[in-house]
């Protein structure tokens, strides 16, 4: 019923069509019921004695003008009902997608953007399938099964007991099967892992056992984890097969279990108990068929409600509307975060960037260096400590603010598919041709918009052009030389290209670094050796800061660190 | 094996689910063309277990038959209470009868859904060694084209969700086949007329679906085609979120994906108005096998044409006919998902496999020699007329831009594939006349992405050479520079590492190959100098692990940092696939050309300063606005 309500509360003008829809379509059950009635009762009327044709006429019109009237009612039901889940559909699109933007952007890291898409599209799909067809289908279902049960109960209400009985311990039946069902195949699952992982392996790494000629000996182990694989499913299938269909089974025992009752009881065979049965017969297989027509989509629905309703309540970025004071002074004060709760990421570490220096950060792989960006652009919020701008904690200022603030030009430049100046533009929608110019001739992108075949206008991305990682970085650089944000981020490229892209690149990036305060995380040493300010960081805390003569002077990982990478760019293979 | 909830085809509603997703197996023509392709195809694939598929089809059919009981005995009680005299101890009996065939059903049906599965297993068994004996038979190169993942994806899920087809097929097809097809005999053995009557609606209510599917097209195939732009749209924003969110002032990023949803509510109001609602009264006909057959069976009983205790069974049995079209419909859907994992699991197994000679000869030594080699992807070309040689022990380098040829080069050595025009050759011996597993005793290969396996450290380690011992192993490890590291792990050498063991850095795993490589000790080495940087100290390891690795071997290396090669033998710059320039390193600087400007342009990049504009330098002042700067 948290379904129902969900997609209830996002109807917003269609509720009054999506009610109609639910009228018609419990109007419509109750016509599927006619034919049955109609027929049943022109059977009796022909069991009490002869008839003439005039006498059962009724009963053969009412057949022909209930199912008439179902034709015109399903249409009526439909027309509202669709439209209605359409809108409800499209609310709830838009609200997971307004959502995204909202939440930390540290929170998506736990939802990745290929579940997000899913959140949207396929489950959104669910959620449209159940608005439109199988909430109406289940609830016409079972309006027409209570109804032909309410007509046979009229006749014979032991039939339509036993009827009832054998639906109910169907419907129970579900739960328990489905728990009993869920808790085999997470053993089963939890066998198969080691199993899958060595299939699945094979794939991953016959290349490699093939150029060491092991290859041979990695089939055998293939092989054998197949056999296993074999023999461990062929286990478990018993038991799931026999699971499966036991709640349509005690379903389909309704009417056996009517004629058996009606046989204890042994009463006068009256003709009433003609349309009971007929009517019990026919409310047995409506009921069954409405819940277990519709239990895979409605099951399927409640998933994506579930999955949707975790993702909305992700707490949003909140702020006080505070204006960062000046000077533009970044600091972290004592700031602890972890990405998990457990290992520390970024342990009491102090930070200042000055306004119109630049810091650097510096340290060994996995010391925390992007986490302090990370917590500087508020992707995540610390879980102690503070971080401010201006003086004012940045947990206050507005997002968009802070966004306005700040410029990240790191490794992953994302392009959407479209054309290279809607991509640039995205730094400044607004921006005149003037401006765009200068910012792609900063950017050393001139030459590749020349060779475009459309220039500027040359679509990106699948489908069109794809750009190289030198070309996407400079986009990235246009784009932040566009949005002009007087602090800039800069995480430096972890790969090497081509020297002649990597100078470019440098070029472009420093037309970008000027007049701003430049935080720069960086792999080269000597790039930095001239920062104002430099913090050595060593999992997860600065263990070191200063300039560059001092930290040498210190002799500690700073200088190690230096020293290491100098001997490397002496290095000669031979 | 899934879990769905309508294995039981008969109990698909009656009305009908004329669903998203199956209208669509409907609507698309190749869909109607493909199913019994599919079906064929499955039933091929489980042909080596006759027998079985034999027996699964019969329980299948059993279960069909009793399916029916409830409607059997509902008819046999009916015409007792029409005909007066009801001997109760025989409806007692008849109920308790088809009590015990509705659990016999289910019996049947549990056993025709098992014994599908057993073979179902076994097939997926022997597609899973037959594909893995094809990836040991197709050119290296092959997995170049492929991401591993992709590889995993076939062997594991695709295999996997074959089942679904195969398990299903023989259990379902039956019931949605025989028991309408036995109801509908009984139908005409109780009286014909009336099933003509019966099968009326349906002939109806198919006639109308083709029409309305025939009107439909034009909103179907717009309704699909938005629902893929949804998807890709989507799919591109949550990708970019982080963009979308540093630069989203005016919400032209989110617009798109509101302006798709409010056309995806377009096209499927249309699609709905179309293609759906007017079919609506076809699913009403479809279920309705009494609009006819009940009124007249009505009016023929006043006539006295028909007893009415043979229009009382005829009804009841007619519920048995249930709604053919939706199960059948139900089925096609489930078939139409199998379509995709066959193709993919084809198109490997139809890849072409690595040609192997006759009479493999023997190298006289270890000469390298590219001979004229041309190479094409395809239509493209990607070398053109490369022409070297490299003495044992010498070194070459290869330079060039990126996408130049540099690492199709390199790969052809090893016959990742083979040459398109001209020849390599290994002592004066084409590659493609040795033995495979000589060529690759011959030749090493230290790519940048390393594969370690679920194993120990030194099982790893002892890929190299399988029958080294803790010695060799230990001894490999310490010249690799990874002995120290994995010594303080706590289990040291005996460390599970691979995906779900310890996770390594990539520094850490770069010098376990090179120990791999130092164990396999082949005369030929071919290095692709990594891209990403390490950090300085796990730099410095790596690079003398290589310079031991290196020492005393032919040597062959892609090189991204041109410092590292100065010495080298001789450097072939590539340029879009052709050999620019050539020579040491010393004469090609003093050429002036590519290589000259490459080098000059990685010497800036070494001693770049951030922030060194500031001090007017190489980039001045650009013309922005200041709007946004206060």
């Amino acid at each position: 019923m948290k379904l129902l309500a969900f997609i209830h509360a996002h109807l917003g003008d269609a509720r009054g069509l999506f009610q109609r829809a639910m009228v018609f379509t419990f109007l419509e059950g109750l016509v599927t019921a006619g034919p049955v009635i109609a027929v049943a009762l022109g059977l009796m009327r022909l069991a009490q004695g002869p008839a003439d044709t005039l006498a059962v006429l009724p009963y053969a019109i009412a057949v022909v003008a209930a199912v008439a009237l179902r034709i015109l009612l399903i249409r009526l039901a439909w027309s509202s009902g669709f439209r209605a889940g359409n809108v409800a559909t499209e609310a709830i699109r838009n609200r997971l997608v307004g959502h995204m933007r909202a939440v930390p952007l540290g929170a998506l890291g736990r939802w990745s953007a290929a579940r997000l898409a899913t959140l949207v599209t396929e489950d959104g799909r669910w959620i449209n399938e159940a608005s439109t067809f199988t909430l109406n289908r289940l609830f016409g279902g079972l309006a027409a099964g209570l109804c032909l049960l309410l007509a046979a109960a009229w006749f014979d209400p032991a039939t339509a007991l036993a009827v009832l009985f054998a639906f109910g311990l169907g419907l129970l039946s579900l739960p328990v099967a489905g728990r009993i069902l869920k808790g085999v195949i997470a053993r089963r699952n939890a066998e198969l892992t080691d199993i899958s992982q060595r299939i699945g392996e094979y794939g991953e790494g016959i290349a490699v056992f093939r150029s060491f000629r092991a290859g041979e000996g990695a089939f055998a182990r293939f092989a054998e984890a197949v056999d296993r694989l074999r023999r461990l499913m062929l286990g478990y299938t018993p038991v799931l097969v026999s699971l499966h269909g036991v709640a349509a089974t005690l379903m389909g025992a309704g009417l056996p279990l009517a004629l058996m009752m009606l046989a204890w009881r042994g009463d006068e065979a009256a003709s009433s108990l003609i349309p009971a049965l007929l009517l019990g017969l026919a409310a047995s297989h409506a009921l069954s068929a409405a819940v277990l027509g519709q239990m895979l989509p409605f099951s399927l629905g409640i998933q994506a409600e579930a999955g949707m309703a975790r993702f909305l309540a992700e707490p949003v970025l909140a702020h006080r509307g505070r204006e960062p004071g000046a000077p533009l002074e970044f600091t972290l004060e004592q700031v602890a975060f972890s990405h998990d709760g457990k290992r520390g990421a970024v342990n009491d570490i102090a930070l200042a960037a000055r306004q119109g220096g630049m810091t650097a950060i510096v340290g060994p792989s996995g010391a925390g260096k992007s986490s302090v960006i990370g917590l500087m652009m508020r992707f995540f919020d610390p879980q102690s400590g503070r971080v401010t701008v201006g003086g004012v904690d940045i947990a206050e200022i507005p997002p968009a603010r802070l966004q306005a603030l700040t410029a990240l030009v790191n490794q992953d430049v994302h392009l959407f598919r479209d054309t290279l100046r809607a991509n640039i533009l995205l730094g400044a929608p607004s921006a005149d041709e003037a401006r765009l110019a200068a910012a792609i001739r900063a950017a050393r992108l001139e030459e590749l918009i020349a060779a475009l075949p459309g220039g500027l206008d040359t679509m990106i991305g699948e489908g069109g052009r794809t750009l190289s990682g030198g070309e996407r970085q400079r986009v990235a650089v246009a784009r932040a030389l566009l949005k002009d944000a007087p602090i800039l981020l800069l995480d430096e490229a972890s790969s090497a290209m081509d020297p002649l892209t990597e100078r470019a690149i440098q070029q472009a990036v420093a037309a970008l670094e000027s007049g701003r305060t430049l935080v720069v995380v960086a792999h080269r040493l000597r790039s930095i050796a001239e920062a104002d300010r430099i913090y050595v960081m060593d999992q997860g805390r600065t263990v070191e800061e200063g300039r560059h003569p001092e930290l040498l002077a210190l002799g500690g990982l700073y200088a190690r660190l230096w020293q290491a990478q100098e001997r490397a760019a002496g290095w000669r293979l031979r | 094996m899934t879990v769905s909830a309508s294995t039981e085809a008969l109990d698909v509603d009656a009305r009908g689910p004329v669903t998203d997703k199956t209208e669509k197996a409907v609507a698309e023509p190749r869909a109607s063309v493909s199913i019994g392709a599919v079906a064929v195809r499955l039933f091929a694939m489980m042909r080596e277990r006759r027998w079985l598929l034999l027996l699964s089809i019969f329980c299948g059919t059993l279960a069909a038959l009793l399916s029916l009981a409830p409607y059997a005995a509902a008819a046999v009680a009916l015409v007792a209470i029409l005909q007066g005299n009801v001997d109760w101890h025989w409806i007692g009996l008849v109920g308790g009868v088809a009590l015990a065939a509705v659990a016999g059903r289910h019996l049947f049906f549990s056993l025709a859904t098992g014994l599908s599965h057993k073979i179902a297993f076994q097939t997926q068994q022997e597609l899973r060694l037959a594909l893995a004996a094809k990836l040991a038979r197709v050119p290296l190169g092959f997995f170049d084209d492929r991401s591993k993942g992709e590889l995993r994806t076939i062997l594991l899920d695709d295999v996997e969700g074959v089942e679904d087809g195969m398990a299903h097929l023989v259990p379902e097809l039956s019931a949605a086949i025989v028991a309408p097809v036995v109801a509908l005999a009984l139908l005409a053995v109780i009286d014909w007329r009336l099933t003509l009557l019966a099968l009326l609606p349906i002939v109806l209510g198919l006639v109308l679906i083709g029409r309305v599917m025939k009107q439909g097209e034009g909103p179907t195939h717009d309704y699909l085609a938005i629902q893929s732009r949804m998807a890709e749209t989507v799919a591109e924003m949550a990708d970019g979120l982080p963009t979308v969110r540093a630069f989203n002032q005016d919400e032209q990023a989110t617009a798109r994906t509101q302006r798709i949803f409010a056309e995806m509510t377009h096209f499927s109001d249309a699609w709905m108005r179309h293609a759906v609602v007017p079919g609506s009264a076809a699913q009403v006909l479809l279920s309705s096998h009494l609009l006819f057959a009940a009124p007249a069976g009505l009016l023929m009983a006043a006539q006295g044409w028909l007893s009415p205790t043979t229009l009382a069974a005829f009804l009841a049995i007619a519920y048995g006919l249930g709604d053919v079209f939706a199960s059948l419909q139900g089925i096609s859907h489930r078939l139409m998902r199998q379509v995709q994992l066959l193709d993919r699991i084809d198109a490997v197994m139809a890849a072409s496999e690595l040609p192997v000679s006759a009479a493999p000869a023997a190298p006289a030594d270890m000469l390298l020699r590219f001979k004229n080699v041309g190479f094409s992807y395809g239509a493209r070309q990607v070398l053109h007329g490369v022409d070297f040689m490299v003495a044992p022990g010498r070194c070459l380098a290869l330079v060039g831009p990126s996408g130049s040829g540099k690492s199709t080069l390199a790969r052809l050595i090893a016959r990742f594939h083979d040459v398109g025009s001209g020849a390599v050759s290994i002592g004066g011996v084409d590659i493609r006349d040795m033995a495979p597993d000589a060529l690759n005793r011959a030749v090493s290969f230290v790519f940048q992405e390393v594969f370690l396996f679920a194993g120990s450290i030194a099982d790893n380690i002892r890929l190299g050479r399988p029958d080294a011992d803790d010695d060799a192993v230990i001894d490999a490890a310490r010249r690799a520079r990874a002995h120290d590291f994995i010594a303080v792990l706590p289990q040291g050498y005996d460390t599970v590492v691979g995906e779900r063991g310890l996770g390594l850095s990539g520094g850490e795993r770069q010098r376990i190959s090179i120990a791999r490589a130092i164990l396999k000790d082949a005369p030929i080495l071919v290095l692709d100098e990594a891209t990403a940087f390490a950090d300085p100290e796990n730099e410095a390891l790596i690079q003398d692990a290589i310079a031991e690795l290196s020492r005393e071997r032919t040597l062959i290396v892609i090189a991204h940092r041109l410092h590292t090669i100065v010495q080298a033998d001789e450097i072939l710059v590539l340029d879009a696939g052709r050999v620019a320039e050539r020579g040491s390193h010393a004469e090609l600087v003093g050429q002036g050309g590519l290589y000259a400007r490459m080098f000059a342009a990685h010497e800036a990049v070494a001693n770049h300063r951030h922030a060194d504009a500031r001090k007017g330098d190489d980039v001045g002042q650009l013309p922005l606005s200041a709007e946004a700067r206060s």
